[in-house]
């Protein structure tokens, strides 16, 4: 219903309590800073903060940190903590190091596990190779002619190794693979070794030597690797409750440190804002009223820091940002003023005003009591969901089911029930009339409220002088009125003279809004050169009064669409006339979901496209500031 | 991808714009009618699109090192210029083709430690490693052998590449590390092809990379035969195992080549014998440079909309930044004017 009350504050206190202070009552106030140092600036001595980097590589570190100990969501952990204890930025990197330290161990262990299991893994597969031997593995690698090595080479040097393989003096026998290497056993004759070797040492290949973990047969050998395998899988287990303790027993500590480091953060932020003396700072920034109250007690008892109030109208320079407040009914129409813009601040809140507007709009376009309840469930659906144009869609559904009942038709079927008010198939010469009056009501309504927003920012021009002021206003009934007296009585209500004054005077009141406003400001009656202004003024006349008609016509698109989406169901119904049974039903099904949908999205768009075109812009400029309080900043910023 | 063709569209035409502002023959024949360092410069500053990155210098007190580094710093922002205009996949491949000049400078700086040759000259043309990689600079900088500098690089895909080195170093292992990079960059390059990209886009990007592995492959090859005397199957240890115009068999006969003659016999009847002709061993690098350069231009030249466009013109950039400094090197040392001229890429002469 209306734009929030702002205040500018302006704070200052000792400059070692900055820090202190900015924590306990900034961080999470609903104050939106402004630059402190543009704001003072003919207060001597001030100047920034020395230029301090956020901590972002230290939030980073924790994150990742949280993210070891299984906390991907830290933000949104919502776990009670005791009190903040207050940390100092080298307190934290202490504090992160040796965490970090800690989590290195583990990962290494872990890394290290990984590394011998896998190795096992192919012995195992080598040893299954060699299982039918019945020879000491000591031997079979010490064969006095034939020399045998087991290893591995990265899958690359494999490849080459195919483009020579066919004529080489080594057998290759490939026994397993993994991600990046390729496990093999090669044999070569003892005279060729040495050249065989080099070759494979420069192909990267890394020798295993089973015979230093194992001794005896191969079947021997592959027992002694499942103990050891057991071992370690053992050890690895132990490892995992490790981690999963230092896990549990770090959780509020790790939290803690985020959030002393993106309070941190959020200070050094602030401080880009403030500014300071030797010896005090200065913080500035606009604050809503009520969130004000909540603040004041506080800062009153603190005895550390002082603080000045000012109205928006006394400063020269600054724009208050914008918050727009409005009841539970309202508030989903604000997403549709957002998308247009925000009111500046000494506009009116168009909230209301779309709000009620909207929903007769869509109503009158698409009533259907059966279809309404499905939008209105779907609107429902979306709320839940926390999509923004869910309630919009809603309060269109609820409009629908409305309109619904006063046209008499229940999912396309007018026989179900009585219309209250009128069928639109059968009047539509009423319809259209209806439409065209509604158009006549809202742009009249933009205008007054054009004339409210000229009141309460003190412009005179826009008041009486503009094509959407008093002297459009006239201009506009005039015009109307002597229609439909020409319509009802074939002839015109008044003389000439009158004719002349009513509506001569507005025009020349338009004409004339560009010179009066430059008196005004006192600049030069008419700026440019005389021809261009008065050619150039005199077209955009042409214009203003064509677009009073053409806007006024553009609404029968109301009815018009009314008519529209009975006509669509009719043709359903048609098509549905031509099966029989089960698949009828099913065309009136589909049919109904087309309707919906389609239409639902073609009437909410004309129903937008109306408010925004015909009425936003004969009242409403939309450059305003969305209020951007601290409290509501998203606080990770890596 | 219905979008693709867009996204191209748009990153065609900032390409193609930009390739319009590399230097013509003409600036290079103004270039090397240049007496000294400074002038050159300054001509670049006056005429050519460098004036932007070059506008805090001054010409009259300027070393190459610090030239270098704006040129590498604007064909940085080129890319970044394109890479706004693509979207994912491409997008994505795009930035690990690129990934090149982080492996340059990589390997730059191993050779540094690993000859001892500390200089500040040289630390300084890191530019890529300094500003714009995500590997840590600062820890790699002070690496005061090769192993700690491996083990610097953990947690990187650069470690798997080069752990095998530490405790293996040997007398030629500056070499095999230099080989082990490339081998990398290039597999990894024509993995991600296939998995990020499809249709033309594939078709082109194999071409240009397909060709300039097969070139490197050959002069590898050439090296290893000509300087180190090394057997077939060390030398094909070295090559990056990849073939697109070159046939496997070819390959191989190359590596098995027992002397210089025979090797340009083999060579000659490879799609690429223009490049490698018998008599001007020294110009081969030159010609391949050429050979690629009027690829990447026919590729610009193509009416289809498609990523090789935004490849060919971060490679021609490189050419030209190449060309500028070979320029200023040869004024530097006063080399005959023709004799520069011959090592400048794809100049009409």
């Amino acid at each position: 219903m209306s734009i929030l009350k702002m205040k500018f504050i302006s704070i200052v206190g000792r400059k070692d309590y900055f820090d202190e202070f900015v924590l306990k009552y900034v961080v999470n106030s609903g104050i939106e800073l402004a630059d402190a140092l543009s704001k003072l600036e003919n207060i001597k001595g001030l100047s920034r903060y020395a230029d301090e980097e956020p901590h972002n590589d230290l939030v980073k570190r924790i994150l990742s940190v949280a993210e070891f100990i299984g906390m991907k969501n830290i933000n949104t952990e919502n776990v009670d903590i005791p009190s903040q204890t207050y940390y100092t930025v080298l307190q934290l990197q202490d504090e992160v190091s040796l965490l970090e330290k800690e989590i290195r161990s583990y990962t290494e262990l872990m890394e290290k596990y990984r590394e011998e299991l896998n190795q096992y893994f192919h012995m195992q597969k080598k040893l299954e190779l060699l299982i039918g031997l019945d020879v000491d593995l000591d031997s079979f690698f010490n064969f006095e002619f034939i020399k045998f090595r087991f290893g591995r080479i990265p899958k690359k040097s494999y490849r080459q190794l195919q483009l020579y393989i066919d004529d080489f003096d080594a057998i290759v026998y490939p026994v397993s693979q993994d991600q990046d290497y390729v496990w093999l056993i090669y044999f070569t004759p003892k005279i060729y070794s040495e050249k065989v070797d080099s070759i494979f040492s420069s192909l990267y290949f890394e020798r295993v030597r089973l015979s230093a973990e194992f001794k005896g047969t191969p079947a021997e050998a592959l027992k002694q690797l499942k103990e050891k395998l057991s071992i370690l899988q053992n050890e690895q287990k132990n490892l995992d409750e490790n981690i999963k303790i230092f896990a549990q027993s770090n959780r509020e500590r790790v939290i803690n440190l985020y959030r002393a480091a993106i309070q941190l953060n959020l200070i050094s932020e602030i401080r880009r804002y403030a500014a300071c003396t030797k010896e005090s700072f200065y913080i500035t920034g606009w604050i809503p009223e009520d969130e004000l109250n909540k603040l004041k007690p506080t800062i009153d008892s603190d005895k550390k820091v002082i603080y000045i109030l000012e109205e928006p109208d006394m400063l020269k320079n600054l724009k208050p940002p914008i918050e727009l407040k409005n009841n539970v009914l309202f508030k989903p129409f604000e997403t549709l003023v957002r998308m247009y813009g925000l009111p500046s601040y000494n506009e009116i809140d168009p909230t209301a005003f779309v709000a009620v507007t909207y929903f007769l709009m869509f109503g009158l376009m698409f009533g259907d009591v059966g279809q309404g309840l499905v939008l209105l469930l779907a609107g429902l659906f979306l709320l839940k969901r926390k999509v923004s144009l869910g309630g919009v869609i809603s309060g269109a559904g609820i409009s629908s089911v409305v309109f619904g009942f006063l046209y008499g038709s229940v999912f396309g079927f007018e026989d179900w029930i009585d219309a209250l008010w009128i069928r639109p198939m059968e009047n539509i010469n009423t319809m259209l009339f209806v439409a065209v009056i509604a158009g006549v009501l809202l742009i009249t309504s933009a205008m007054v409220l054009n004339m409210i927003n000229g009141i309460k920012s003190r412009n005179l021009p826009r008041i009486f002088f503009d094509k959407n002021g008093m002297a459009g206003f006239i201009f506009y009934w005039s015009t109307v009125i002597l229609v439909l007296y020409f319509y009802k009585n074939n002839k015109l209500p008044f003389s000439l003279g009158t004719f002349i004054i009513i509506l001569i005077i507005p025009i020349l009141a338009m004409f004339f809004k560009e010179p009066f406003e430059n008196y005004l400001h006192k600049r030069e009656f008419i700026p440019k050169e005389k021809g261009v202004f008065f050619v150039q003024t005199f077209f955009e006349l042409f214009d203003t009064i064509l677009s009073y008609l053409s806007n006024t016509i553009s609404f029968i698109r109301l009815s018009a669409f009314a008519l529209n989406h009975a006509g669509l169901f009719m043709a359903i119904m048609i098509l549905a006339g031509m099966t029989k049974g089960f698949g009828s039903i099913v065309e009136i099904v589909l049919g109904n979901i087309l309707i919906i949908g389609l239409e639902g999205l073609i009437v909410g768009i004309q129903a937008l496209r109306l408010e925004y075109y015909e009425l936003f812009n004969r009242f409403f400029t939309g450059n305003g500031r969305a209020y951007k309080p601290l409290k509501r900043r998203n606080l990770v910023k890596t | 991808m219905p979008f693709s063709v867009l996204s191209y569209t748009a990153a065609n035409t900032k390409a193609r714009a930009l390739f319009g502002k590399l230097l013509t023959s003409d600036d290079y024949k103004k270039l090397l009618d240049k007496k000294n360092v400074p002038d050159i410069a300054s001509y670049l500053k006056k005429y050519t699109s460098y004036s932007s990155i070059l506008s805090e210098i001054n010409e009259n007190d300027v070393h190459r090192g610090e030239l270098e580094a704006l040129f590498k710093a604007s064909l940085y922002n080129d890319f970044i210029k394109i890479l706004h205009f693509l979207g994912g996949n491409a997008a994505k491949f795009i930035e690990a083709a690129f990934l090149r000049h982080e492996i340059e400078d990589l390997k730059m700086l191993i050779s540094i430690i690993y000859t001892r040759r500390e200089s500040e000259l040289m630390k300084d043309s890191l530019v890529f490693l300094k500003k714009y990689s995500t590997l840590d600079y600062n820890k790699l900088i002070r690496s005061r052998s090769v192993e700690e500098l491996i083990s610097n690089l953990k947690g990187t895909e650069y470690y798997k590449v080069l752990a095998y080195f530490t405790g293996n170093l040997k007398q030629n292992s500056l070499f095999d590390i230099e080989m082990a990079l490339d081998n990398h960059f290039f597999l990894s390059v024509i993995k991600l092809k296939d998995k990020l990209l499809s249709g033309s886009d594939r078709k082109i990007v194999t071409r240009s990379f397909g060709l300039e592995i097969d070139i490197l492959n050959i002069m590898l090859i050439y090296r290893c035969k000509k300087l180190f005397y090394l057997p077939k199957e060390i030398t094909l240890n070295y090559v990056i195992p990849y073939w697109y115009r070159l046939k496997k068999s070819q390959l191989v006969r190359l590596a098995e080549s027992h002397d210089i003659s025979e090797f340009k016999d083999l060579v000659s009847q490879t799609p690429y014998a223009k490049i490698f002709k018998a008599n001007e061993e020294h110009m081969w690098e030159t010609n391949s440079m050429t050979f690629m350069y009027r690829f990447y231009k026919s590729i610009l030249r193509e009416k289809q909309p498609s990523l090789g466009v935004a490849i060919a013109y971060l490679h021609l950039k490189d050419i030209d930044i190449r060309n500028i400094i070979t320029v200023i090197e040869g004024v530097r040392y006063s080399l005959p004017t023709e004799e520069i001229e011959k090592y400048l890429i794809g100049v009409d002469r």
